[in-house]
């Protein structure tokens, strides 16, 4: 049994844009091990779709190697196709046959029937079924993305490729969706899952930071923040842009940025904050309060995406 | 095989479920062989003609009366001149303009040339030369019976400077070539369009992750197209013979036969288009301007291939529907066999293999 069910080593792609070769991934190495959920977060355009297309088969990287269940994505493609679950990010099923129609469809060409591995997508499907005569096209977008999730689901995989699929939908469907994620996991099934949402990352075991098709860190979401090497200051005022403003331009501030209503302030050293309270208190005025705060996985990423930067 | 026709059943049903695309696909070759049938046709009916009369003798009079009383022509006015001639055709008031010398009967009678001119308005080629069919024809006749004697009929010049579409077309010769565009259009157009949009709506980053192997896919795409096809060529085929009387010489399976290859021609070209288009407008921009336009204009189907210059002739042999349309019409209209069609047969086969080829060479099992 192989401990890593996807292995990324070394992998960049450029596509061809107007001023020459754009990088899309540059150098990008991770793991995902067998039997978790594994998260790439990242912003748009930080390239989890290129990742997700080479690890799909879909496209080849320019170089570097990928394998998926010890199988070489660019030689044994046609294998590792039998065996993959995808969900692009964009709604991919089609939108003029309906929910029963596009369940069916998928099913026949997997070569399974919908009841083969209904203990796997009774769950969705259950919630799916008042709507089963519906066009695809006319389904509200968590609908759209548990039929997606669905019809992935239904020659049941070894591993499933889920690329955003989060993004444009609701809280509540967002958190059944997690919930999808991991009874698909107790299953035995490893879960590539990309977001843009930080928040989102605390459901997976084990992610990855990506931004500007660098891979930041790798880690489990707990292990990243606690290799966050600050503290992290929350302020509140009611002038939240001013505060920012003012907060950027004292000198024993490393870094200060909105978060919400409040700002994330850190300082240069531990003993500064004393200073930071006093200057606030005397320049921007009273009504400003400051804590401690504990880092969360946005602190890390805009830490790493800076440190990157600089 | 079960999953190919998963894919063909699907296919059908989103071309079932989209209604007015089907209308469409089965309106219009009912619409273009009732247009070209009836409407567009060069049937001469009650054409106004204007006489400048300058010989004013009783022949002239009678060939007056035998025009107006003719189905063909009605008479506009007498005229005293020419320029008021000119300005009646100018203006498109009348079609033609009949002038009689100034000595027509007294030369006529003696045997001499006698000239009687008609001037026609050539806009319309075609038109102009029923037109001048049926003149000569009534002022002959006339001309003979008057003077007694059917040879010394005066000589009659046609006047008509714009007179250069020798070929006489009629609504037999539309049908083949309303059959050619109809084809392509369903085949070319609709099947790479519609292997497109799986591209472009990202249905194909879904297929290609599954066991269907991609080609299956292109194949079952051209089915339904290939299924309406049949049916349309039966439909255009049934019209045309019952509707318009256009004659089935040949044999009918040989109508068919060449009808299917040229079917398979259109769909390879559509797949071959899909596989060099991402978007659906290019693929419609790519079947019309590039496979379509040549159909309509160098085929034959309008414009006699004889009459271009030629390096449209040279043009012309690589357009599938050319040799399509020639061999339908040898089939149809002369009763043409297998042995006389074989060489149309022999370079569409050729030309479906090479488009084929192509094809497939230029398909991906990946998304760039």
């Amino acid at each position: 049994m192989l401990n890593n069910i996807i292995t990324v080593s070394g992998v960049s792609k450029f596509y061809a844009g107007a001023s020459g070769r754009v990088p899309a991934l540059v150098d990008v190495s991770f793991d995902v091990p067998q039997g978790c959920i594994f998260g790439l977060i990242g912003p748009d355009g930080a390239g989890k779709t290129t990742t997700f297309r080479i690890i799909a088969t879909l496209m080849l990287p320019d170089c570097g190697e990928v394998t998926v269940s010890g199988l070489s994505a660019k030689r044994d493609y046609r294998e590792i196709r039998r065996f993959i679950g995808y969900m692009p990010g964009r709604f991919s099923l089609y939108q003029d046959l309906s929910v029963q129609e596009n369940l069916e469809f998928f099913a026949r060409i997997f070569g399974v029937k919908i009841g083969d591995n209904l203990g796997l997508i009774e769950g969705i499907y259950s919630q799916l079924e008042p709507f089963k005569n519906r066009l695809a096209g006319r389904l509200s977008g968590g609908m759209k993305q548990k039929l997606a999730l669905c019809c992935a689901l239904i020659h049941c995989p070894r591993l499933l490729l889920l690329d955003e699929p989060t993004t444009g939908v609701d809280p509540v469907s967002r958190q059944e969706l997690w919930e999808i994620l991991g009874a698909m996991r107790s299953k035995g099934i490893s879960v590539l899952v990309s977001t843009p949402y930080m928040d989102e990352a605390m459901n997976c075991d084990k992610m990855a930071f990506i931004s500007k098709g660098k891979i930041l860190k790798t880690g489990s979401p707990q292990n990243i923040i606690d290799s966050f090497p600050q503290q992290v200051y929350r302020v509140r005022g009611p002038d939240a842009f001013r505060l920012l403003k003012f907060l950027r331009g004292l000198p024993c501030v490393r870094s200060a940025y909105s978060f919400g209503d409040s700002c994330h302030v850190c300082v240069k050293s531990t003993s500064d904050i004393g200073d930071v309270k006093r200057l606030l208190a005397r320049d921007v005025g009273p009504g400003i309060k400051v804590e401690e705060f504990s880092a969360s996985l946005e602190d890390c990423f805009i830490r790493l995406a800076q440190n990157d930067d600089n | 095989m079960g999953k190919f026709f998963a894919f063909v059943g699907k296919e059908f049903r989103q071309i079932s479920r989209d209604k007015r695309s089907v209308a469409f696909l089965f309106i219009l070759p009912i619409v273009l062989l009732i247009l070209f049938g009836f409407a567009i046709t060069n049937d001469i009916k009650e054409s106004s003609f204007a006489v400048v009369d300058n010989s004013k003798s009783p022949l002239s009079h009678s060939i007056i009366e035998r025009l107006n009383a003719s189905e063909y022509f009605k008479l506009y006015d007498v005229l005293s001149s020419r320029n008021e001639a000119d300005t009646l055709l100018r203006r498109g008031i009348v079609k033609a303009v009949v002038v009689f010398e100034s000595k027509l009967e007294s030369g006529a009678l003696r045997g001499d040339k006698a000239q009687i001119g008609v001037i026609l308005d050539a806009c319309d080629p075609n038109e102009s030369y029923n037109l001048s069919n049926y003149m000569k024809a009534i002022i002959s006749h006339e001309c003979a019976r008057k003077t007694g004697c059917r040879f010394s009929a005066p000589r009659i010049d046609v006047a008509s400077n714009m007179f250069y579409n020798p070929q006489l077309k009629s609504a037999y010769d539309f049908v083949p070539g309303v059959m050619g565009l109809i084809l392509f259009l369903i085949c070319t157009l609709m099947t790479s369009v519609g292997i497109v949009r799986e591209k472009e709506m990202g249905n194909m980053e879904v297929l290609l992750i599954s066991p269907i192997r991609p080609a299956y896919i292109i194949i079952a795409k051209a089915v339904p197209y290939f299924i309406l096809s049949v049916l349309i060529v039966a439909l255009s085929v049934f019209l045309a013979n019952s509707l318009l009387g256009v004659p089935i010489r040949g044999s009918v399976a040989l109508v068919f036969g060449i009808s299917l290859l040229y079917t398979l021609l259109a769909l390879t070209i559509g797949i071959m288009v899909s596989t060099l288009a991402n978007t659906q407008q290019t693929a419609m921009f790519i079947s019309t301007s590039v496979f379509m336009l040549p159909t309509v204009l160098l085929s034959g189907m309008v414009f006699p291939v004889e009459n271009m210059p030629k390096i449209l002739q040279c043009i012309s042999e690589i357009v599938p529907a050319k040799w399509y349309i020639s061999a339908l019409r040898d089939i149809m209209l002369k009763g043409a066999t297998l042995r006389f069609v074989a060489g149309n047969i022999a370079i569409m086969a050729l030309m479906t293999l090479a488009f084929s080829l192509v094809a497939l060479a230029r398909f991906k099992t990946r998304l760039e």
